[in-house]
Order: C-alpha cells, then structure tokens, then sequence
C-alpha cells in the first residue's frame, strides 16, 4: 500500500509540474499546406504521373489516371499533417487530443488488438486445461471453442480488470513450478 | 468428412487458414483506404 500510495504521488507530481510545451514551434513543424518543400513534392510527384500518362499506351493510362487521383487524394490528406522543413509529414506523439488520430487512437487500438489475441489464447488454454485430453486440444484445435473464447475475449480490458481486483489472475505461489536446484 | 474437418483443424492447418484470413483483410483494407497514416 505504502508504495502504492508513493507511486501515485510522484505519478501526480510528474503530471502535474510539467509545463505543457508546444514542439512545433521549436523543431519547426508547420502545416503541410504551408510548407513550400511539400508543396514542391505534390507538384513533381503529379506531373511525373501526368506526364506519363502522356505517354501510356491506351491500356496504361486508365491505370496510371487511377493513381494519379490517390496521389492527389493522399497529398490533400497529408497538408492537414504537420510538416518539417524537408516537406515530409511528421506525427505528432505527445498524446495531445489535437493529434490523437495520428498515435494515440491507432496505440490503443495496436494495444487492444494484442490483448484481445492474448486474452482469447489465454481463455482458450484455461479452457481446455480441465477437459480430459488438454494437450491434444492444443494439437487439434477445438474450433467452436476457440470461437467462442475469440468472441467473449472482444471485452478483454473489463474481464482483465475483474479478475485483477478479484486476484484470480495470480496463482498461488506453490502452485508455479520450477526447476530442480 | 469427418477426418477432412479434424485434419482442417491440426494446428497448422488451422494457423494457415486463419493467417491467409487475415493477410487478406489487410491487404482488401489497403486496397480500399491506400496510404493510412492517421485516424
């Protein structure tokens, strides 16, 4: 409890006395749109598509058209970026809301994702654990149920929690084996 | 049949399928949204 307690202060004091600097201005971020080395890519970038599109043989052009208006799309949703002085998009990681799109939601999403695999396999494995041939249920996959602990490991932060606060998640020391020494 | 289905789910087989399942998806998803780099 007492270093509990400890870590939750100098978690608020980390928090709390840190000023909250802007990084734009300092390492030269600007919006893409502003940015005149961007600006310069998009142009060279569209005119070698067009101007292979030129030269395409009637077959190729329809293709190379199709990838000039993604070019074009792709550049338009980069300017709303934030770019350095070399013109190329940076992703701004603070954890700012402003720029939560750009780390933090696709983070948490990375996090969720590896936790609901590791929950369903974990779920899986307590699963099987109790039938009568558990090994060969790790051999042969016993499909429904792996569904099943898929499906039902989706609310994997709820479940994690519950079993956290109820200390299920810990076995007992004796119960953790370990080599002869 | 039924030996078919048990070999469809060995392990192997089973991480085959479901890895081809989602390679596929990403590449569909990179076919229809190109060039994600935010939300």
């Amino acid at each position: 409890m007492r270093t509990l307690l400890s870590l939750l202060l100098a978690l608020c004091l980390a928090l709390g006395f840190t000023q909250a600097v802007q990084a734009e201005p300092l390492i030269g971020l600007k919006p893409c749109s502003e940015v005149p080395a961007f600006q310069a890519l998009r142009e060279q970038r569209l005119s070698s598509l067009e101007e292979k599109i030129r030269n395409a043989s009637p077959e190729l052009a329809p293709l190379y058209q199709q990838k000039l208006v993604q070019t074009e799309k792709r550049f338009e949703r980069y300017s709303k970026l934030l770019c350095g002085e070399e013109g190329l998009p940076h992703l701004v990681t603070d954890g700012r809301w402003s720029h939560a799109g750009e780390f933090l939601i696709p983070g948490l999403l990375f996090l969720y994702i590896a936790g609901w695999l590791g929950w369903a396999g974990r779920s899986y494995l307590i699963a099987v654990r109790d039938s009568d041939e558990p090994e060969m249920k790790e051999s042969i996959i016993d499909v429904p149920l792996a569904l099943r602990c898929f499906l039902t490991a989706l609310a994997w932060p709820a479940a994690a929690l519950k079993e956290i606060a109820s200390g299920d998640i810990r076995e007992p020391e004796e119960a953790v084996p370990i080599s002869p020494r | 049949m039924a030996d078919f289905t048990k070999f469809l789910t060995t392990a192997p087989v089973a991480l085959i399928l479901f890895s081809s399942f989602v390679l596929a998806l990403f590449i569909e998803i990179n076919r229809f949204f190109p060039d994600i780099l935010t939300f």
